[in-house]
């Protein structure tokens, strides 16, 4: 199998078990990631899949032929290897999880000594070894062990209490439902929210990969944590995807606030109360805007891809970050996306403004988003993208990542996906018919 | 560098050669034989290589849908026990290659005996095809970590040989073990509080010398030295009239040859071809020159710990035993290793044959074997390495000097 045909971006690489997803492609990126590195301390954790034990030795094989030293984090969240990649001053980390894909899916996330996933030059450098196979082999005497270490879930957790008001939480006594989806958040989820005080009702909590729904939190998914909300009154739902980087909000009333506002509610609470920028990506709501202007704050965006994000609030130093879809950055704990801060934040949020969640939600403005997936066929994604570019050259675009049209009543951004031959399209007005409206715009153009 | 496949199994030198995705294609051709749904166990040895291995193949396992049971560090003869007593379907064990540098997988089935050739050639043409079938998400194999393994052996050797742990506790024998026996030094622990016997330094009643690779190279009994030749022969005499069928290879000692009332049936070399052997023939003892013994009524491999055992019972059995030891004759041993590009290997036998024919008569066996009343030489490819291997025995050292000789010539000729 030829690796080109993998979905390989810079998120790592993904694919299915049974298929695509062998032991020898997992040992060839094992190997590759040691070679590059060097050798050194390595920390891996996984999620829950039942791929997951699978995929841990062949990456456990890999890693000692090239002389690493394999530190074991077992089932943890994705963010927690980051976590742990700083505290042991690791010389990486790889992250088994397919994260919010089903479970047949799994995947390969490289972190780099600094915490952070592998930025998009480091990740070509370590796919041009695997690609060429130019792996060091080391010599017996410098094989070194595996060692396990399950203290990550607690240094994870004391790391994000550390950085919001805990007391201001507690007092608050909030009741909480929480939907792990048997994945690799089931045990830290549940133990963190219980240090901030809350009364948790924690849902599908067996870290044993048998996903109780598709793991994306979307709204379509959440029927179980909705219903239970509203039959226990609580204050508010969180629901995590299998590796605890994706977090979805449900209001008190069961309502899901939307994959784009999970974010929005985080920057609302820490851009006014850390004056600090934002970065996300060019995808991501204009909401964000509106949290910036409202706290006198720059925002950043990137290109769509968790690397590039991390890479550009890097650089922009900006104290929060994230994208749609529920992830949320918030560099003092890790410069990965962490459900954990999200919730801390959200709750403090929910302490400080002393309201109901569905009621901070209304303070928001009201957009209308589309997000269209367009089978490309045969036809050619670059050759479509450059045709869309001649024709919106008069307006205000943006050709960082595709093509963005930014209009005063909404924006589109056409991008082709990083791990799939397939457009993305994505429109967002003030309103429902105006976002239609565009996304016809553009598809006719397309045809 | 260094590394061979061959129907022996995988062998090769830890960063030099060894190829570890070369292994994991052939475990998932393995994989692919056992058929989804097999029970296989796997067993390593201490070498820290053996850890690296083993995740690979743990791998590989799970993702063609087995079952598989870890039963950590332990014999090979352990393994194969184990396998044959759970009723699984196959074993791999990672290691048992002597030194530290070298390492490697061989591969058992049901019973517990090493894949034949047939087998084995089964597996690598799945190899060569590359036509691997991995198992869907929920289909995958499970990891079952088996602590119990060693207990099952020990409880195996002493119902296989009823009365031994008496006979030997009586005598509170002194052992020594010398040379590379890291890999089964636990079984010598657990086996002095079952058997009684001490593992001392100095003052031993018995020093049994082991290669890194689990043979025994050398016994001493009252200050005679029985090497690995005579082990095999050594035993048959000591168990009296018991043993009448032995199975060994085509570089059987003089010594074997010289006792009465034995059948005596030569095969090709290594335990794969002993172990099969032994079974089709129900044969009650099988071994080879370098002190590797089977005992099948125990278990169908290779067994240093056993054979240790056995000979303390032997002992302490035995009125006769200086009578034995001093029959043990002083024949001249000889063997070299001829290292060689694999590619040249097939060639240099060919010729080699060829031209030995002219002078000598020939016995078209496992390799060449040229023999006489009073010496033998085989010469063969080794199954594990790209070496030659010549061996030789005779009464007298000068009768296979000349022989020696030419056939070294030969090589060097054929090589120019």
């Amino acid at each position: 199998m030829a690796i080109s045909d993998l979905k390989i971006s810079v998120s790592g690489i993904r694919a299915t078990t049974g298929d695509t997803l062998t032991p020898q492609l997992i040992l060839k990126f094992a190997m590759g990631f040691g070679t590059y590195i060097k050798g050194g301390k390595v920390v891996v954790g996984r999620d829950s899949r039942v791929s997951g034990d699978m995929v841990k030795n062949a990456v456990f094989s890999g890693l000692l032929a090239t002389g690493c030293e394999v530190v074991d984090l077992g089932i943890c969240m994705v963010s927690t290897v980051h976590v742990m990649v700083k505290k042991l001053k690791a010389k990486g980390g790889i992250a088994i999880t397919a994260s919010h894909n089903p479970v047949e899916w799994n995947a390969l996330k490289f972190v780099n000594k600094e915490g952070i996933i592998l930025p998009p030059e480091e990740a070509e450098e370590l796919f041009n070894i695997v690609n060429n196979e130019k792996f060091i082999n080391v010599s017996y005497k410098d094989i070194k062990n595996i060692k396990q270490d399950f203290s990550g879930k607690e240094t994870h957790i004391k790391l994000v209490l550390k950085n919001i008001p805990v007391q201001l939480i507690k007092n608050k006594k909030f009741k909480v439902v929480v939907d792990c989806v048997n994945g690799g958040g089931s045990e830290t989820v549940p133990e963190f929210l219980k240090n901030l005080g809350c009364e948790v009702i924690a849902l599908n909590t067996i870290p044993d990969g048998i996903f109780p729904h598709h793991p994306e939190p979307l709204d379509k998914n959440l029927t179980q944590i909705k219903e239970e909300v509203k039959k226990q009154k609580a204050d508010i739902g969180f629901a995590v995807d299998a590796d605890a980087d994706r977090l979805g909000v449900i209001d008190e009333n069961g309502v899901f606030a939307g994959e784009e506002m999970t974010l929005a509610l985080a920057a609302y609470y820490a851009l006014s109360e850390f004056k600090t920028s934002i970065t996300t990506n060019l995808s991501s709501s204009s909401i964000l805007d509106w949290v910036a202007q409202k706290n006198n704050v720059k925002i950043y965006r990137s290109k769509v891809g968790e690397a590039n994000v991390v890479k550009l609030m890097k650089s922009k130093n900006s104290g929060l970050a994230g994208e749609g879809g529920g992830k949320v950055i918030f560099p003092p704990v890790t410069m990965s996306a962490d459900s954990l801060s999200a919730m801390g934040l959200i709750l403090s949020l929910l302490a400080l403004k002393n309201k109901k969640i569905s009621e901070i939600i209304n303070e928001f403005p009201k957009v209308y988003t589309i997000k269209h997936r367009l089978e490309t066929g045969n036809k050619n994604v670059y050759y479509i993208l450059n045709n869309l570019k001649k024709e919106f050259k008069d307006e205000n675009i943006n050709t960082e990542d595709g093509i963005k049209i930014i209009r005063d009543k909404g924006w589109i951004h056409i991008r082709p996906s990083n791990t799939e031959p397939i457009i993305r399209i994505i429109v967002e007005t003030m309103s429902q018919q105006l976002t239609q409206e565009y996304l016809n715009e553009v598809l006719n153009k397309i045809n | 560098m260094f590394d061979k496949l061959s129907l022996s199994g995988y062998r090769g030198k830890i960063g030099e050669g060894f190829d570890l995705i070369k292994v994991s294609e052939l475990l998932s051709a393995f994989s692919v034989y056992t058929g989804e749904g097999s029970k296989i166990a796997i067993g390593m040895d201490k070498k820290i290589s053996s850890n690296m291995i083993k995740s690979c193949i743990i791998s590989c396992l799970i993702a063609g849908g087995n079952e598989i049971y870890d039963t950590g560090v332990v014999t090979t003869a352990n393994l194969q026990l184990f396998i044959k007593e759970k009723r699984l379907n196959a074993g791999i064990m990672i290691g048992g290659f002597g030194n530290e540098d070298i390492n490697g997988i061989r591969f058992f089935r049901g019973d517990g005996l090493q894949l034949n050739e047939n087998e084995m050639q089964g597996v690598l043409n799945i190899y060569h095809l590359k036509r691997y079938d991995f198992s869907k998400w929920d289909k995958l194999g499970k990891v079952i970590t088996v602590n119990y393994a060693k207990e099952i052996y020990f409880d195996h050797l002493m119902k296989a040989f009823p009365g031994i742990v008496n006979i030997i506790k009586d005598k509170k024998f002194k052992i020594k073990i010398t040379g590379t026996y890291n890999n089964i030094k636990e079984y010598f622990q657990i086996g002095s509080k079952k058997f009684g016997f001490k593992i001392v330094k100095n003052n031993a009643d018995v020093i049994f010398e082991i290669n890194s690779d689990g043979s025994l190279s050398m016994i001493k009994i009252k200050d005679k030295e029985i090497d690995s030749y005579n082990i095999l022969p050594f035993i048959i005499l000591m168990s009296s009239e018991k043993i009448k069928k032995v199975v060994t290879n085509f570089s059987s000692s003089f010594m074997l040859k010289d006792i009465d009332n034995i059948e005596l049936i030569e095969t090709k070399a290594g335990m794969a071809n002993i172990s099969e052997k032994v079974l089709n023939e129900m044969a009650d003892l099988g071994g080879e020159g370098c002190g590797s013994i089977l005992f099948p009524e125990f278990v169908y491999g290779y067994d240093v710990f056993a054979t240790s055992i056995l000979i303390l019972a032997l002992l302490a059995k035995e009125k006769e035993l200086d009578k034995i030891i001093n029959s043990i004759p002083d024949y001249f041993y000889y063997k070299k290793m001829i290292k060689l590009k694999s590619e040249n290997i097939n060639n240099v036998m060919y010729n080699l044959r060829n031209q030995l024919n002219k002078k000598y008569r020939i016995i078209k066996a496992d390799g060449i074997k040229i023999s006489d009343k009073d010496y033998w030489i085989t010469i063969r490819p080794s199954n594990t390495e790209d070496v030659i291997r010549i061996i030789g025995q005779a009464k007298k050292k000068e009768k296979i000097k000349k022989v020696i000789k030419a056939i070294e010539k030969s090589i060097k000729k054929i090589m120019e």
